[in-house]
């Protein structure tokens, strides 16, 4: 017999992929569902790639201008980071369960190479199903939805009056889901999803041992490096001087604005990408700060756990402060536009509100992340959690060591990204704009300098609003709570 | 088959202790397969009791129940005149972080943090500052031949080592009760011969009553009475006065 004919066929391993429980099921139906909101994404980034002439209209002005189109396809396209981030963190979903399913088809015969092609099979069956629904909900979308008028209102004053007004538009599309998208890119799009999804899972599981008497997951022993804190150093603290600098060297933004604003957004990227990958380091950092002086015991565990396992949330946690340092550049941007405009010119505010519903939406996405990390961790750890409840240990205090040990390095991340992304936006659009003012002398235009000012309202709802919903997600993971502190996990086989 | 029926077994009582923890008619059932079928004891304050039975006999869950981690379906367990199977969860809990001590075969240590801090857990949830409870765990350390793996975590301990640690962090609060659940089934018998040999030596210098389940007979000769459980019930012919005067094995 070849070596060939020993490996299980395809059939068999899509028997094994796609058996199991309800936490199987679970998985699966999550890792679809993450699939069909990338699925969705790209394709609407395809469909205002490809906008034509005779497509539309549509209501909103960054859909109809063909030069603000590249920008909604790259929003498009980074909204697809959390979600795919999402998809690749529901591979854990149920593992212990899985874990267990893997030993056992190991122990009747299977290679490790066989049982990861079973995970990896899964998930791209998962994100592939979901792609596709994806696909038909876009291809129905736009078969279905007809344009429709929109009515905008408008309230002004006039004297000791109000005038109410309302301007009833053509009929537009909402969304371009009349676009025809070219085939191959249709495919394209569909076939990216599961393709990143299953690249997603090798990636998740190259530090997995499988034997037939479980699962073993290799925890990198190595403390994270100090290099990505020291990036958020250089960038965080470069941004912030890097105005004051610029001025005492005489560089300012009309002087030379390739300079200035290449310093700038240099020192944005460097930031990017120490809080991206640096939040194992800072999770690690403020462990290390806390544990050896807490009196907490829910504290102490949570300072622990960080010490011990930094990189455990470190992906979903990265996904989060990414899009918040984005979110924090567009309100920076949008300060600073909207004082050189208008107050009645609504473009821009409008432009910038839809922008903020698409973070908001990518913000949800990377904490739903949050939720897969913290409800695994907390079944992994269910034997010690059921030992601890019969020793007495309330299960408020586990709870709280839950929700600290995911929310606490977050803090000084989100405001970290923060501050950068709005520091960022000064430095590369300037903290004060040159404004024409024509209401002085007719015909005549007055130039002044006038200060943007900061967004504090825009950047504490967006700081506040992503710990808020971090802390909500990760306090629903806490159902899992009671059920891994039952007794019986403590007696159950190691 | 066991034939037993609530209310129809005996009380077994301890001999010269005072009762401290009193069970009448216990019943439980994991759904409907029965556990506990109408057990009643009595534990006197200071002794040493060892259940043993076979595997499934339900000792454990006498145990649990004894120690208010389970709520008994009937019946009812007191701890002098404390009624613990009525009792609130979060009640049940406060008596187990205060006045009992648990010790169960795995998992009972947090592998992040270290041993004197595993140690000094109960202690700082009931409430004592961090200096104060990290010098206790210490001492309880110290009294159980670990005092140099303060600062190791359980992953890098021995089976032993991290029994020892785990015996200091029951008896750290210095409980009236200490409820043991096959204490040292994970060891092999000479590190679990020198985890009992300290424990009973400890336990017996603060009067602490033990009630220790094992299905081993060396764990058991440790205790003053062993009592022995088949189908749920107390094989009332097999109470094993192993020492009056709570010598166990030595």
């Amino acid at each position: 017999m070849s070596h060939a004919a020993d490996r299980p066929r395809w059939p068999t391993t899509l028997r094994l992929a796609l058996a199991g429980g309800r936490a199987d099921g679970m998985r699966i139906g999550l890792t679809a569902l993450g699939a069909a909101g990338a699925a969705v994404a790209l394709l609407v980034a395809a469909s205002v790639a490809v906008i034509g002439p005779n497509d539309g209209p549509y209501p909103y002005e960054v859909l109809t201008q063909p030069g603000l189109r590249p920008g909604v396809v790259v929003v498009m396209l980074l909204l697809c980071v959390p979600i795919l981030v999402f998809v690749g963190l529901c591979t854990r979903v149920g593992a212990p369960a899985r874990d267990r399913r893997l030993a056992a088809i190991r122990m009747a015969g299977a290679t490790p190479a066989e049982v990861r092609r079973v995970v990896w099979v899964e998930t791209g069956l998962s994100a592939g199903l979901g792609s596709l629904v994806g696909g038909a909900a876009w291809l129905v979308g736009g078969a279905v939805v007809q344009p429709s008028p929109q009515v905008v209102r408008t309230d002004s004053t006039d004297g000791g009056g109000v005038i109410f007004s309302e301007l009833v538009t053509a009929p537009a599309y909402p969304l371009p889901v009349d676009v025809a998208v070219p085939w191959w890119l249709l495919v394209l799009c569909l076939a990216l999803v599961p393709a990143g999804a299953t690249l997603s899972a090798r990636v998740a599981m190259r530090r997995v041992g499988l034997s037939p008497f479980g699962v073993v997951r290799h925890e990198r022993s190595r403390p994270p490096a100090l290099a990505p804190a020291v990036l958020v150093l250089v960038g965080f603290v470069g941004l912030a001087a890097w105005e004051p600098i610029a001025a005492s060297t005489g560089l300012s933004l009309e002087q030379g604005l390739g300079a200035y604003a290449g310093v700038s957004a240099a020192l944005f990227v460097v930031t990017l990408v120490g809080l991206v990958f640096g939040a194992a380091s800072i999770a690690s950092l403020l462990g290390r700060l806390l544990a050896p002086r807490t009196g907490s015991p829910a504290l102490l565990i949570a300072s622990r756990r960080l010490m011990a396992a930094p990189f455990t949330a470190s992906r979903a946690a990265a996904a989060v402060t990414f899009a918040v340092l984005l979110g924090a550049a567009v309100q920076g941007t949008r300060a600073n536009i909207l004082v050189q405009t208008d107050p009645g010119q609504t473009f821009y505010a409008d432009t910038f509100d839809q922008l903020d519903v698409v973070l908001a939406l990518g913000i949800v996405i990377a904490a739903a992340g949050l939720l897969v990390i913290t409800a695994e961790g907390i079944v992994t750890r269910r034997r010690t959690l059921a030992g601890l409840t019969a020793a007495g240990t309330p299960r408020r205090t586990l709870a709280a060591a839950v929700l600290v040990e995911t929310v606490l390095p977050l803090v000084p991340t989100v405001l970290l990204a923060a501050t950068a992304g709005l520091l960022a936006a000064r430095g590369v659009l300037g903290s004060s704009v040159q404004v024409y003012d024509s209401s002085g002398i007719a015909g005549d235009p007055e130039a002044r300098m006038v200060g943007v000012p900061v967004p504090w309202v825009e950047l504490g709802t967006l700081a506040g609003g992503t710990i808020a919903v971090v802390l909500v997600v990760t306090a629903s993971a806490l159902i899992f709570l009671r059920r891994s502190t039952n007794i019986s996990e403590v007696r159950a086989a190691a | 088959m066991n034939t037993a029926t609530p209310h129809t077994q005996p009380t077994v009582e301890p001999r010269a202790h005072p009762p401290v923890i009193t069970a009448r008619s216990l019943v439980y059932s994991y759904d409907r397969t029965p556990a506990l079928r109408g057990i009643s004891l009595e534990v006197g304050r200071g002794e040493i009791l060892a259940v043993t039975g076979a595997s499934g006999s339900g000792k454990s869950t006498l145990l649990l129940c004894l120690a208010g981690v389970l709520a008994p379906d009937a019946g009812e367990v007191g701890f002098g005149d404390q009624p613990i199977g009525t009792a609130s969860e979060a009640a049940r809990s406060r008596l187990r972080r205060t006045r009992f001590g648990v010790l169960v075969q795995f998992g009972q240590l947090v592998p992040e943090l270290t041993a004197v801090e595993n140690v000094a857990l109960p202690l700082l949830l009931a409430g004592r500052r961090r200096a104060a409870a990290v010098t206790a765990a210490r001492t309880w350390l110290d009294r159980f031949g670990v005092a140099d793996l303060a600062g190791t975590r359980p992953p890098d301990m021995s089976g032993g080592q991290s029994q020892r640690v785990a015996v200091a962090r029951a008896l750290v609060t210095e409980p009236e009760v200490l409820f043991a659940d096959e204490p040292t089934g994970a060891l092999d018998a000479l590190a679990g011969e020198q985890v009992m040999a300290q424990l009973v030596r400890v336990a017996r210098e603060a009067g602490t009553t033990v009630v220790l389940v094992t299905h081993d007979a060396r764990v058991a000769a440790y205790g003053d009475r062993e009592l022995v459980m088949r189908d749920g019930a107390l094989d009332a012919g097999a109470v094993v006065e192993v020492s009056a005067a709570g010598g166990g094995a030595r």
